[in-house]
């Protein structure tokens, strides 16, 4: 069975030969991957320490019965509910500045998924100086202005910056809900399925 | 001197460097993602004085995924 019927050959041939790396399986790398397979890609490289809570159901790309599994098991899972035949690179433990590229070494396009802003920076800094082009989201909580939510285009196009860049202080609410998460991690998928065709993210 | 700052103009009264530049708009440099020209600058690179007609670009990264 073909999941995306609408690619042509060529299109087909392009996101399925990629190799698509996530950095963090939460609210922006579970949805982001989803986009990804139902896009056409067939190869991702997924790295999360951590495991399913309650508090992730409010915007994370998994379900009740999978609270207290591996994040990383929990997305093997869904993802081939939706193509089986995925091949996927699954790494269940902390990304580090020493294991980054290792890890995203083969990825054509890897996708900055985390929450910590220390963890953002670090993913950012390490791929950017080993080659890699790198989408990454920054500012996304709250409810509303969906119109805020932009991609920058940055480092001569090596780095796409997805989200308002806003902080807590400028917004007065930075709590991470569905929708906006959501948004952000879509405009990610996007971004990386654009680039990948050729076209302008 | 006149550089353009995330696509707008700025007068600045003398040279400065990145970091000051940022940090006078409220940005923490440690917490930004710049360039200049088009070169993204490492945290190393925040300490580069500010030219004539340079573009800088710098957005704050914030915690939320």
């Amino acid at each position: 069975m073909e999941v995306n019927p609408y690619l042509s050959v060529a299109e087909r041939e392009l996101l399925g030969r990629a190799v698509v790396g996530i950095a963090g399986v939460g609210g922006l790398g579970s949805n982001c991957a989803m986009h990804l397979v139902r896009s056409g890609i067939r190869t991702l490289v997924l790295a999360d320490r951590d495991r399913v809570t309650g508090s992730n159901l409010n915007r994370q790309f998994f379900f009740a019965n999978q609270i207290g599994c591996r994040k990383i098991e929990a997305i093997e899972k869904t993802l081939r509910n939706i193509v089986p035949e995925l091949e996927l690179e699954l790494h269940d433990s902390a990304v580090t500045s020493q294991n980054a590229a290792a890890w995203f070494g083969r990825c054509d396009i890897v996708v900055e998924a985390f929450d910590s802003v220390s963890a953002k920076q670090m993913l950012i800094r390490t791929m950017l100086a080993c080659g890699k082009t790198v989408v990454a989201a920054s500012g996304l909580g709250g409810w509303g202005k969906s119109n805020e939510l932009h991609v920058c285009r940055m480092a001569g196009g090596r780095l796409y910056l997805v989200g308002d860049c806003k902080s807590c202080a400028e917004t007065g609410d930075d709590r991470p809900f569905s929708p906006r998460v959501g948004i952000a991690a879509a405009m990610e998928a996007n971004t990386v399925i654009a680039l990948l065709l050729g076209q302008k993210p | 001197m006149e550089i353009c700052f995330n696509g707008a103009p700025q007068e600045i009264s003398s040279e400065m460097t990145v970091s000051a530049f940022l940090e006078e708009r409220n940005l923490n440099p440690a917490e930004v993602v710049a360039e200049v020209n088009d070169e993204f600058l490492g945290l190393d690179d925040l300490s580069r004085p500010l030219r004539p007609q340079d573009r800088l670009n710098a957005f704050r990264i914030v915690a939320g995924g």
